[in-house]
C-alpha cells in the first residue's frame, strides 16, 4: 500500500508537468490554423469572390477545431456593426491561447473584413499572414522550452516526493 | 392582381428593413406599417404622401427608401417624394430622422453581407443586387484607375428601390402583338414603370414564342425574386451587356424576341441594327418624355429611320394615361 501511495505521488507532479507541456504547444498551433484561415479566406475571396460567412463555414482546422473556436466562429451571424470574425473573436476569444499581440493583429484583420475592395482586402490579408507567421515562429520556439521546462519540473518533482516518501 | 402587388411589395419591403437600423428603421417600419391587412385596392399613399397634413403612417407603400449621410431619410410613394418622422409620418420640415454615417455603414455592411469586393465591380457602376433581388442605388467618393473607376469609398448616398411586380398590366399590348408580332420600343419618363411593363410583356410573350431577356442590370428579373414565376420560354441573360448579349442571344439561343431594358448607348445601337436582318424581333425600354422626345434623341433616331421598330409605345401613369401605341410607318 505504502508503495502504491508512493508511486501515485510520485506521478501525479510527473503527469501535471506533461499535460502542461502539451498545452504550451497550443498556442502555435492555433497561431498556425489562424494563418491557415487568412489564406483560405484570400484563396476563396479570389477565386470565387464568396462571401464571409461561406467561407467561415468551409474552412477547417484541427487546432481550432479542438478548442472550440471554429464552431463559435460559424455559429457567429453577420451583424450590421461588425464582421463574422470580429464578433467571434470579441464574444469567444477566451478560448484562445494565443498571446495579446497576435490577437491585435488579428482583430485588426477582423475590422477590415467587408469593408475594401478586393486588391486592398487581399494585401491585408497577406500582410495578417506575415504578422502571424512571425508570431508563430516565435512562439514555437518558446512552446518547446515551455513544454521541456514542464516535464524536466514535473518529473523533479516527483522523484523529490518519492525520495522524501521513501 | 392588387394581391399580387402588395405580397411581392410586402416581401421587398421586409428584405429592405432588414438593411437598415436605428431610427431609420424604425422610421420605414412605421410608415410602411401593417401592408397585408390594408383593404384590397387601397393604398394611403395619398394620404401619407400629404406633406400639407403630415398624415398618419397607416401602411403605405414605398417606390424609393434614400439614405443620404447626414441629411434627412426620405421616401418616395406613388410618384410623392417625403420626409419621414421618428414615427413614421410625413413631414416637411423639422422633426425629420437624419441618416447618420453609422445607419450608412450599417446598410452598406448587410447589403454586401460582409463581402464588399464581391460587389465592387457593380458597385463602380452605381448599384448592388441583393441575394433577395433588391437593386440598391449606390454612390460615394469613387477611385480612379487608368480612367476608369475602380472603387468606391465613403458610400454617401442609397437608394432602395422596391420592385413592383404588376401582373397583366402589359396585356392590352401582347394582345396586339398576338395578332401580328413586331418589335416594340416602350418610353416614358423615369419611374413610370417601362421595367415593369417589359417584365410582365416577356412573361406573356414567352408563353407564346422563344424570348431571350438580356438583363443588363438585373432589373427585369433579379436573382433571388420570383418575378420569372409563370414564365414559359424564357431565357435569361443576367449581367451581359446589352451589345454582348444580343449578339449572344441571337448567334446561340435561337430566340424569336429579344428583350432588353434602357437602350441608348452607341454600342446598343450597332448590336440592334446588325441583328436586325436576323428576324429576330426586339422589344426595348427607353427614357423620353413623349413621341417628340423620343425622335429628338439621335441614336433612337437612328434606329427610327432603320425602321427597327414596328410599334411605339408610350406609358404614362400621370393622370391614369396608361399606354398609348402609335404604328411606324
Amino acid at each position: 500500500m505504502k508503495i502504491i501511495g508512493i508511486i501515485l505521488v510520485a506521478a501525479a507532479p510527473f503527469c501535471a508537468g506533461l499535460v502542461l507541456s502539451l498545452s504550451a504547444v497550443n498556442s502555435p498551433r492555433e497561431l498556425e490554423g489562424f494563418i491557415s484561415l487568412v489564406a483560405f479566406y484570400r484563396y476563396r475571396m479570389n477565386s470565387y469572390l464568396s462571401r464571409q460567412a461561406e467561407i467561415f463555414a468551409q474552412f477547417e482546422n484541427e487546432a481550432l477545431e479542438k478548442c472550440g473556436f471554429l464552431a463559435a466562429l460559424r455559429n457567429t451571424e453577420l451583424s450590421g456593426e461588425q464582421s463574422i470574425l470580429s464578433s467571434a473573436l470579441e464574444k469567444h476569444g477566451r478560448l484562445l491561447s494565443i498571446d495579446r499581440t497576435s490577437m491585435e493583429c488579428l482583430r485588426e484583420f477582423a475590422d477590415s473584413l467587408g469593408k475594401l475592395g478586393l486588391a486592398e482586402q487581399t494585401e491585408r490579408c497577406r500582410f495578417c499572414e506575415e504578422e502571424l507567421k512571425r508570431a508563430a515562429a516565435a512562439c514555437r520556439t518558446q512552446a518547446m522550452q515551455k513544454s521541456k521546462l514542464y516535464r524536466t519540473l514535473g518529473a523533479a518533482a516527483g522523484l523529490f516526493f518519492a525520495i522524501l516518501l521513501i | 392582381m392588387a394581391e399580387n402587388k402588395r405580397r411581392v411589395c410586402t416581401a421587398a419591403v421586409s428584405e429592405a428593413l432588414t438593411y437598415l437600423t436605428g431610427e431609420v428603421r424604425e422610421a420605414v417600419g412605421r410608415f410602411c406599417g401593417d401592408i397585408a391587412n390594408i383593404p384590397g385596392g387601397q393604398t394611403s399613399a395619398g394620404e401619407a404622401a400629404g406633406c400639407q397634413n403630415a398624415g398618419t403612417a397607416v401602411g403605405a407603400e414605398p417606390e424609393e427608401i434614400r439614405l443620404r449621410a447626414g441629411l434627412p431619410l426620405s421616401v418616395t410613394a406613388d410618384g410623392k417624394n417625403m420626409f419621414l418622422t421618428k414615427d413614421g409620418r410625413a413631414t416637411v420640415l423639422g422633426d425629420r430622422v437624419i441618416c447618420r454615417q453609422s445607419d450608412m455603414q450599417y446598410a452598406v455592411r448587410t447589403l454586401s453581407e460582409g463581402s464588399i469586393y464581391r460587389y465592387m465591380p457593380t458597385i463602380c457602376e452605381g448599384y448592388i443586387i441583393t441575394s433577395g433581388g433588391l437593386r440598391v442605388g449606390i454612390c460615394g467618393r469613387s477611385v480612379y484607375s487608368d480612367g476608369h473607376i475602380s472603387a468606391v469609398e465613403d458610400f454617401t448616398a442609397l437608394n432602395l428601390r422596391i420592385p413592383h411586380n404588376i401582373l397583366g398590366c402589359a396585356d392590352a399590348l401582347y394582345r396586339r402583338l398576338s395578332d401580328k408580332l413586331a418589335s416594340v420600343l416602350i418610353f416614358s419618363p423615369p419611374g413610370e414603370g417601362k421595367t415593369t411593363f417589359a417584365r410582365d410583356l416577356a412573361l406573356s410573350l414567352s408563353r407564346k414564342y422563344r424570348v431571350a431577356a438580356v438583363d443588363e442590370k438585373c432589373e427585369l428579373f433579379p436573382p433571388g425574386s420570383n418575378f420569372a414565376d409563370g414564365a414559359g420560354m424564357l431565357d435569361i441573360l443576367r449581367g451581359y451587356r446589352k451589345a454582348d448579349g444580343i449578339e449572344i442571344a441571337t448567334r446561340t439561343l435561337s430566340p424569336e424576341i429579344i428583350i432588353c431594358d434602357e437602350i441608348g448607348a452607341a454600342d446598343d445601337i450597332e448590336a440592334i441594327l446588325s441583328v436586325q436582318n436576323s428576324g429576330v424581333r426586339l422589344v426595348a425600354t427607353v427614357h423620353a418624355d413623349d413621341f417628340a422626345d423620343l425622335e429628338n434623341k439621335p441614336n433612337i433616331k437612328r434606329l427610327l429611320g432603320a425602321r427597327v421598330f414596328g410599334l411605339l409605345a408610350g406609358l404614362s401613369r400621370r393622370g391614369g394615361r396608361g399606354v398609348s401605341l402609335r404604328a411606324v410607318g
